[in-house]
């Protein structure tokens, strides 16, 4: 019982590339071979793993590769780096002018159509409407805007997720993306 | 004036974003090699781990400029890479190929590699995730907690993996130590070490 309690601080040493020093420790594996053996299996067992090739590339290779690597970060990455970057503000494309003059115009002519049905001029009726055509006139006020309203925030939700998935792109340590790839960690530790 | 060698990574990654190609480069020199060989580890091949380490330096550049300089930077580029080491190896795995290829994979996947110790060739026989825990720990002396990032996992669920990958992989050598020559490509012997 006592040996299981020095040797999970064994591990422990060996988890770390800090020295944990322990008094307790030491005078434990002066008095116990079982556990002066476990050290030294853990110890060795280490610096085997980190002497011995698990895979060795060859100077030409990482030359090539290191080549290759700068040789592909064409213009365009280097205009996304900038575009993704803090310091950088973000650029207005004539696209965006276009959207806001249109959206513009749009909320213009809603707001006009909606006044003309919520207040009719009088040369056109010459009766006052009744409070059932009142209130038909008022709902087709209502919902006429509203259609509109709902393509316009349907637009701009399209908008937010296309720039959700670009910012995804630029940022794959964000929460959102870590999650997606635990579910892929995941799945491949049921392959195995 | 301090040159881009002697300047730190966090440094040559904010230098980077705003499109220094030299601090890029920088960064290339250092981590080409311990990325390719963590990627040829895994994947077994040098072709696989090119497509890999181009892609992971690829995603790195143009993510840059988001890339927090309190996460350390080895960290990022051993996370992406990871990331898509998974996703390739998830692409050839087993019940997605023909019966023919799956074989195939297994045999290359389990066979010794050349470039490869006795050892290490023992460690890619067991789980993918020991193997990467393994690799991570005495290949780039990473702090378990540091592990768990790249992974995606608990820094609790790391050690107790690891705890028995070492033990089976102890038990594996002292075996082979034993009974075999095992460690012609080794320097150190279990016994001799105790002497
Ligand atoms: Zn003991």
């Amino acid at each position: 019982m006592i040996c299981q309690y020095y040797r999970s601080m064994i591990e422990k040493q060996a988890d770390t590339n800090h020295a944990i020093e322990s008094p307790q420790l030491t005078a434990h594996l002066q008095q116990c071979s079982a556990c002066r053996d476990y050290r030294e299996q853990l110890t060795v067992l280490g610096i085997q793993l980190q002497s011995q090739p698990a895979y060795e590339i060859s100077e030409d290779q990482l030359q090539h590769l290191q080549a290759a690597v700068m040789e592909q970060l064409s213009d365009e990455s280097l205009g996304q780096a900038a575009l993704c970057g803090f310091t950088q503000p973000k650029p207005v494309t004539r696209f965006h002018i276009i959207r806001s003059i249109a959206a513009v115009l749009v909320l213009a002519a809603v707001a006009g159509l909606s006044f003309r049905v919520l207040i009719p001029s009088t040369s056109t009726h010459e009766t006052l409407p009744t409070p059932s055509q009142m209130t038909s006139q008022f709902s087709a006020a209502m919902t006429f805007p509203d259609q509109l309203m709902q393509s316009e925030i349907q637009s701009l939700r399209n908008d937010t997720k296309r720039m959700i998935s670009f910012l995804r792109k630029c940022t794959p340590s964000s929460p959102a993306v870590t999650e997606v790839l635990v579910t892929e960690t995941d799945s491949e530790e049921k392959v195995n | 004036m301090v040159t881009n060698q002697q300047q730190s990574d966090e440094v040559l990654a904010r230098l980077a974003a705003t499109g220094d190609r030299a601090a890029f480069n920088e960064l290339v020199q250092r981590y080409c090699r311990p990325l390719a060989e963590f990627a040829a580890a895994r994947l077994t091949t040098f072709q696989d781990a090119e497509d890999i380490v181009q892609e992971t330096f690829l995603r790195a550049y143009t993510a840059m400029g988001s890339f927090d300089p309190s996460y350390s930077l080895k960290n990022w580029l051993f996370t992406i890479a990871y990331r898509l080491v998974v996703s390739e190896y998830r692409k050839k795995r087993p019940d997605r190929l023909s019966e023919q290829a799956a074989e195939a994979l297994t045999e290359e996947t389990e066979s010794a590699s050349p470039q490869s110790s006795w050892l290490w060739n023992e460690v890619r026989k067991m789980k993918t995730s020991d193997h990467d825990i393994l690799w991570l720990r005495y290949k780039q002396d990473m702090e378990i907690e540091d592990i768990a990032a790249v992974m995606g996992k608990s820094a609790s669920g790391i050690r107790v993996q690891l705890h028995r990958a070492r033990k089976r992989l102890a038990k594996k050598m002292k075996g082979a130590d034993n009974h075999t020559a095992a460690f012609q490509n080794g320097t150190v012997c279990l016994e001799r070490t105790h002497s």
